[in-house]
């Protein structure tokens, strides 16, 4: 299991230029099943309500291009349905793989509008030949 | 100090299962030397990529488990082109077929498996694809124009087909089942790909046996009860047998493979085996071998556990998948279904959209999905919490899977 760093999205950090925050969905999109694709610029991302915080990350996995929000959210963490790779989407950390998901910081505003900004906090990395496990693309 | 930490480990073998032990073993904190030692000339890659990736496109992208700057940084020393012969627990060595000897406290023993061949079907145009070396020399045969055959519709020869297409070769499959992929995935999901594969333009000849197989100078001749068909290389995809030789001369307790205990644990107590040849006793399913690099991972990474101090067992549900053409397929917990298990479909299979549960006594027991991943994730959970559901939850599409595992409180 590898550790997590340092890094992590915080959410409305250091409050980047407000303009710049896109409105992708509505807090009540994600009550029933938790997570949903947007698109922030041409990016596909995918959010996931995770102990009611917002939390965004790539919606494309690392592996094989399958789309995250398409596949699973158990006990916070993410799965990805093309080979069961596991995310945490608050980190964007694959587990027991190296490469990671870039993140995104979510501001929910009071109405319930959740806004992404553009630029990743953290951010994505390619899995590479070091990868213990599955296939890493094609 | 840990007092296991000056001990050295030995992985006969270099495979998937080398790969995946001495990265956990690492991860765990073993402190003493490990070695890898591979008969192939090249150290531990994907097998998976053989009748995938490396087979329609060639490249190495993704392809190496071990760079040699970790296996450095690491202490992990790959010897490749090396046979061994037995390993000498009362000296504790293993032996080389060469005649040197490399010490070793721990050894895991992953010698995998080689291609069941049929006895005279041997030649320039006779393929069976095990290795590196196997892949590359049948990709050069893959081009528009030529016919090839495949022996065998399981999962090795339907990737195979699949990638031989996308070369533009044409393809026949042979079989002898009416159905491919019917025996590991269940009738509907065989069905499913099936017809899969004759939408792709594979010329099928399924549930006729093969009276003989002719190879020549020219091509290989397939007899059927139906007719004779000639092709340009044929790909014999008839399954694995266990590599026990050296387990045998190390005096092992070996039957359909070597016998190892839940733990992965040989009949001597320094001596494990994993992957491909080992004969598991898993905790669900009894005594079983499988050929599943997902399980063989687990099986390392559970022995590597155990000799890093942490007593371990390999007893998640198996799980494997395949992708033919652009199709993902999975399958979970197969291993276990009994004939009296009730099957039950979500979604469509035929349309490549769909899962198979089976279920008994109202506990899920195993799933396998036609482009529908998320819906095994689901299913593992639902599993491992033994959460009661129905058959009528199951196959309705507006109840939310992930609502199931909520409708039981977990006592823990």
């Amino acid at each position: 299991m590898s550790e997590p760093t340092a890094i992590s999205p915080a959410p409305v950090v250091d409050q980047p230029d407000t303009d710049s925050w896109v409105h992708v969905a509505e807090l009540k999109d994600l009550a029933r099943r938790k997570r949903k694709q947007v698109t922030v610029g041409s990016c596909p991302v995918a959010l996931f309500l995770v102990d009611d915080e917002v939390l965004a990350v790539d919606d494309t996995c690392i592996h094989q291009e399958r789309s995250l929000a398409k596949g699973t959210l158990l006990n916070g963490q993410v799965i990805c349905p093309g080979h069961q790779w596991k995310f945490d989407p608050r980190t964007g950390e694959a587990e027991d793989q190296d490469g990671r998901l870039a993140t995104y910081a979510v501001q929910v505003t009071e109405e319930g509008a959740v806004l992404v900004a553009p630029q990743p906090v953290t951010p994505r990395e390619a899995t590479t030949s070091d990868s213990a496990t599955h296939p890493a693309g094609r | 100090m840990n007092p296991v930490s000056e001990q050295t480990l030995v992985v006969v073998g270099a495979g998937h299962v080398a790969a995946s032990a001495a990265r956990a073993l690492r991860r765990r904190g073993f402190a003493g030397p490990v070695v890898l030692i591979g008969d192939e000339p090249v150290g531990p890659y994907q097998r998976p990529h053989l009748s995938k990736e490396r087979l329609s496109a060639g490249g190495d992208d993704g392809l190496w488990l071990l760079t040699p700057a970790w296996c450095e940084a690491n202490d992990v020393t790959l010897c490749t082109n090396s046979t061994v012969e037995r390993i000498a627990a009362d000296t504790g060595s293993v032996l080389l077929a060469d005649g040197s000897s490399i010490p070793a406290d721990v050894v895991v023993l992953a010698t995998g498996g080689r291609p069941r061949r049929l006895p005279g079907v041997e030649g320039e145009r006779v393929h069976y694809i095990r290795t590196l070396a196997d892949s590359d020399r049948l990709r050069e045969r893959l081009s528009t124009g030529r016919r090839i055959g495949v022996l065998g519709g399981g999962f090795l020869g339907s990737e195979i087909a699949a990638a031989a297409l996308g070369r533009g070769a044409e393809v026949v499959v042979f079989d002898r089942d009416p159905v491919l992929l019917a025996r590991a995935m269940g009738a509907d999901i065989g069905a499913a790909l099936t017809g899969l594969h004759q939408r792709r333009g594979i010329d099928l000849r399924l549930g006729q046996a093969i009276s003989e197989i002719r190879p020549s100078a020219d091509g290989v001749t397939v007899v059927t009860e139906s007719g004779r068909e000639t092709v340009d290389d044929l790909v014999v995809c008839i399954g694995i047998q266990p590599n026990t030789e050296v387990a045998v001369s190390s005096g092992l307790v070996v039957g359909n493979g070597v016998e190892v205990d839940a733990q992965g644990r040989t009949s001597l107590p320094n001596v494990f085996a994993a992957g491909d040849v080992a004969a598991h006793d898993h905790p669900l399913y009894g005594r079983v071998r499988v050929e599943h690099v997902d399980v063989a991972q687990r099986q390392a990474a559970a022995i590597a556990a155990t000799v890093a101090g942490r007593p371990s067992t390999a007893g998640d549900a198996h799980w494997f998948w395949t992708d033919q053409y652009d199709v993902n397929v999975q399958g979970l917990g197969l291993t276990g279904l009994r004939p009296t298990d009730t099957v039950v479909t979500r979604g469509s299979l035929a349309d490549l959209d769909g899962t198979a549960f089976w279920l008994r006594d109202g506990l899920l027991v195993g799933g396998a999905s036609i482009e529908r991943g998320e819906d095994l994730s689901v299913a593992r959970e639902l599993m491992d919490l033994e959460i009661h559901v129905s058959a009528e939850q199951l196959a309705d599409e507006s109840v939310e899977l992930e609502d199931l595992l909520e409708q039981e409180e977990v006592t823990v």
